[in-house]
């Protein structure tokens, strides 16, 4: 490969690693602008009448279950019980989201009076203290400005039938199928009812995964082509085809991973972006393997002629 | 011959771009199909005609006994139906007159999602046998307003239906209304819904049907969607109270005085309250109380915001695209070049011109831009927002857009 060659399948890489972190990143912020306009909920979530501990146990179908009550009138302050809380995806202008096995915690709005104790942060609520962890609202004037959100098993009633607000994928269906379609409701959506933006936004996150894709093959394709002499000098020179077919595969690997780390510390060193490292891995894995794919690929053709 | 060729030796590169191309140009379409969607949101219910203060207007006489006797009386009922008019005819402010209620509808089409608890956290009812209508009914979610109201939130009708407001009269033989968009299947225009309207049945003329999303700010929420509401239109003035309709004029103008009132946000409280007791010095009506209801701007401007962020966002995206897009094609357009410079140089050998060249090659690249309109045209029919008018824009872009392409690939060849 000469240094051109190289040059290319780097700015490549980079060029697709960079599209597939922007993708996430818009996945992300696109998340946050949908909860912000809907009270925190997804377009998915459904208002039901029933017994939470009755439904919270019959309901493991869904693995990001949330179930809501509300505290007050108007529905501002709220308490949660989260299934698995590393899938909360609140907008947050300062702090963090709640973490497995945390309760007595509370997120809230910018405007809500809070008390502070050594300086810790409280929110009380019928006399009783909850820690503040973070702070609701994608910027400190928000919608979700008044809200509270507390993090208290106690606060959910016991077995009786109560209204609860219940959220995930799958909510809906995965409701009737346990209780039928009676005593549930679809909620009227929220801000992003008043446009396009629930069918677009998928459609241009695929449109967009698929051009990554197709980059990736290419750019395989091309990592292939342009080492064909070189492999074929290698084998004559006496080393199998698999032994240089796994040299130039470790070679992507290292390049595809120095582009992947390159790229994060872009976004953290340039927009403050950090990326939970299960997405940078099935990023670099998905990456990495459409590269070697396609290479392997054009490797084959080259070795058997055909 | 040579095109056969040509396609037979760069299949894959040929591929390649057309589904680049085509993928981009889908992702911009629903671009441009949101961005359009984006401005009417921003033009019907956030533009700075709605910027303005709200005020909700209610009446005090809350005691049960000091409702019914108030109810009883034709002099003070007339009164009332005075300052609603005055109210409506205005001064500095607009008032906009909204109640909702759930409407008994007589052999309901619907099911129990159109419900009035459906939703809430009331339950819902479902369908009943109804003693007034001898028939089975259920229980509507509607919502009745005044012209004002309307107007104010900017509510259109799918084909485009006027209310006649002015012919607005609940004693006469039918009433025309509006039905939320949810009901386009269920109902056509003209149909008649009977519906017990405090306590009288009233034939409802289904005069059309609101646009999708139609929204109004009502107790508190700016995103209060009408889409599975009954639209009842109030009439434009009050009239006389007449003996044998006391019980439902009475009713009927409690339910009118309650509505919000629409002020500039020049317009001091000060100033509001003391027009209104013009008002009710003019028309001898005291037993109110008005509230500022500051919730209405701030929702207003953030839920404004949100949309705007959201437009930001999606545009930030697609430039992302369109630059990975123009960078791929440029590989691509390279590769492919490469691969046919071989078979043009075996033409030029052959001895035919340099024009001639050209132009074969042109045709080749002619099938790549083909494709990919064809793979667009395939999946944009399979698309659910299809418009005929954002069409014709992305179309206008394409061709700008893949005319640059073609041309600056037209000029490789003449440098080679």
């Amino acid at each position: 490969m000469t240094l051109r060659q190289s040059g290319a399948i780097v700015f490549l890489l980079l060029l697709f690693s960079f599209l597939l972190s922007a993708l996430h990143v818009y996945g992300v912020r696109q998340e946050a602008i949908t909860r912000e306009g809907n009270k925190l909920y997804t377009a998915e979530s459904i208002e039901v009448r029933g017994s939470f501990t009755d439904i919270s146990a019959r309901l493991d179908n869904v693995q990001d279950l949330k179930i809501y009550t509300n505290l007050s009138e108007d529905g501002d302050i709220r308490n949660i019980f989260m299934r698995d809380s590393s899938r909360v995806n609140f907008p947050l202008h300062s702090g963090r989201s709640f973490i497995e096995g945390e309760s007595q915690k509370a997120l809230v709005g910018a405007e809500v009076v809070t008390t502070y104790d050594g300086g810790i942060e409280y929110y009380i609520f019928q006399e009783k203290r909850y820690e503040v962890i973070g702070h609701l609202g994608r910027e400190t004037k928000s919608l979700l400005e008044k809200n509270v959100i507390l993090n208290d098993p106690a606060l959910f009633g016991s077995g009786a039938d109560e209204p609860y607000i219940l959220d995930g994928s799958g909510v809906h269906n995965a409701f009737v199928s346990v209780y039928g379609s009676e005593n549930v409701a679809l909620r009227d959506g929220g801000t992003n009812k008043r446009t396009n933006v629930d069918l677009v936004s998928p459609l241009l996150k695929g449109f967009g995964l698929l051009l990554v894709v197709l980059g990736c093959i290419s750019t395989g394709l091309l990592v292939g082509r342009y080492s064909a002499g070189q492999n074929g000098v290698q084998h004559l020179q006496g080393a199998t085809h698999r032994a240089v077919f796994l040299r130039r595969a470790g070679e992507v690997t290292l390049l595809v991973a120095a582009v992947a780390f390159v790229i994060v510390s872009a976004w953290s060193v340039l927009f403050q972006v950090t990326f939970p490292v299960g997405v940078v891995l099935s990023g670099f894995c998905v990456q990495l393997c459409t590269v070697l794919t396609a290479f392997g690929f054009s490797f084959v053709k080259n070795v058997t002629g055909a | 011959m040579g095109i056969i060729f040509d396609m037979r030796k760069n299949f894959p590169l040929i591929v390649a771009k057309s589904l680049v191309f085509s993928l981009f140009f889908l992702a911009f379409y629903n671009f441009l199909s949101f961005s359009q969607e984006t401005d009417a949101a921003i033009n019907q219910s956030f533009s700075s005609d709605s910027e303005v203060n709200l005020y909700t207007l209610t009446d005090t006489l809350v005691e049960a006994d000091e409702f019914s006797e108030f109810r009883e009386s034709k002099n003070e009922l007339d009164k009332l139906g005075s300052f609603y008019n005055a109210l409506n005819d205005g001064g500095q402010f607009t008032f906009l007159s909204i109640f909702d209620q759930p409407l008994p509808v007589k052999d309901f089409r619907g099911d129990e999602t159109y419900d009035y608890g459906y939703g809430t956290e009331m339950s819902v009812q479902g369908k009943y046998f109804d003693e007034d209508f001898g028939a089975q009914a259920q229980n509507v979610k509607s919502i009745q307003m005044n012209k004002n109201a309307f107007e104010f939130y900017k509510i259109r009708t799918e084909g485009g239906q006027e209310i006649p407001w002015k012919e607005i009269d609940y004693s006469g033989s039918e009433v025309p209304i509006l039905l939320g968009s949810n009901y386009a299947n269920l109902y056509r225009v003209g149909d008649v819904i009977q519906g017990n309207f405090y306590f009288k049945t009233l034939n409802l003329r289904v005069a059309g049907f609101l646009e999708p999303g139609s929204s109004i700010f009502y107790k508190n929420e700016i995103n209060h969607y009408l889409d599975s509401y009954i639209l009842i239109p109030y009439p434009d003035t009050l009239r006389g109270i007449t003996d044998e309709e006391q019980f439902f004029q009475g009713i009927l103008s409690f339910a009118m005085i309650n509505g919000d009132l629409v002020a500039r946000k020049d317009l001091s409280s000060a100033q509001l309250i003391e027009d209104l007791q013009a008002i009710s010095r003019d028309t001898g009506f005291y037993d109110y109380t008005l509230i500022d209801v500051p919730t209405y701007l701030v929702q207003m401007s953030l839920t404004k915001s949100i949309i705007e962020d959201n437009y930001t966002l999606l545009l930030s995206i697609i430039l992302a695209m369109g630059i990975g897009v123009i960078c791929v094609t440029f590989f691509i357009n390279r590769g492919i070049l490469v691969r046919r410079w071989e078979g043009g140089l075996v033409y030029w050998l052959l001895g035919r011109s340099r024009e001639e060249i050209m132009r074969e090659f042109l045709w080749y690249s002619t099938i790549e831009y083909a494709l990919a309109f064809l793979i667009f045209w395939l999946a944009f029919v399979a698309l659910p927002n299809k418009n005929e008018f954002i069409l014709m824009n992305s179309l206008f872009f394409m061709l700008m857009f893949l005319g640059a392409i073609y041309c600056t690939k037209d000029m490789c060849w003449v440098n080679i």
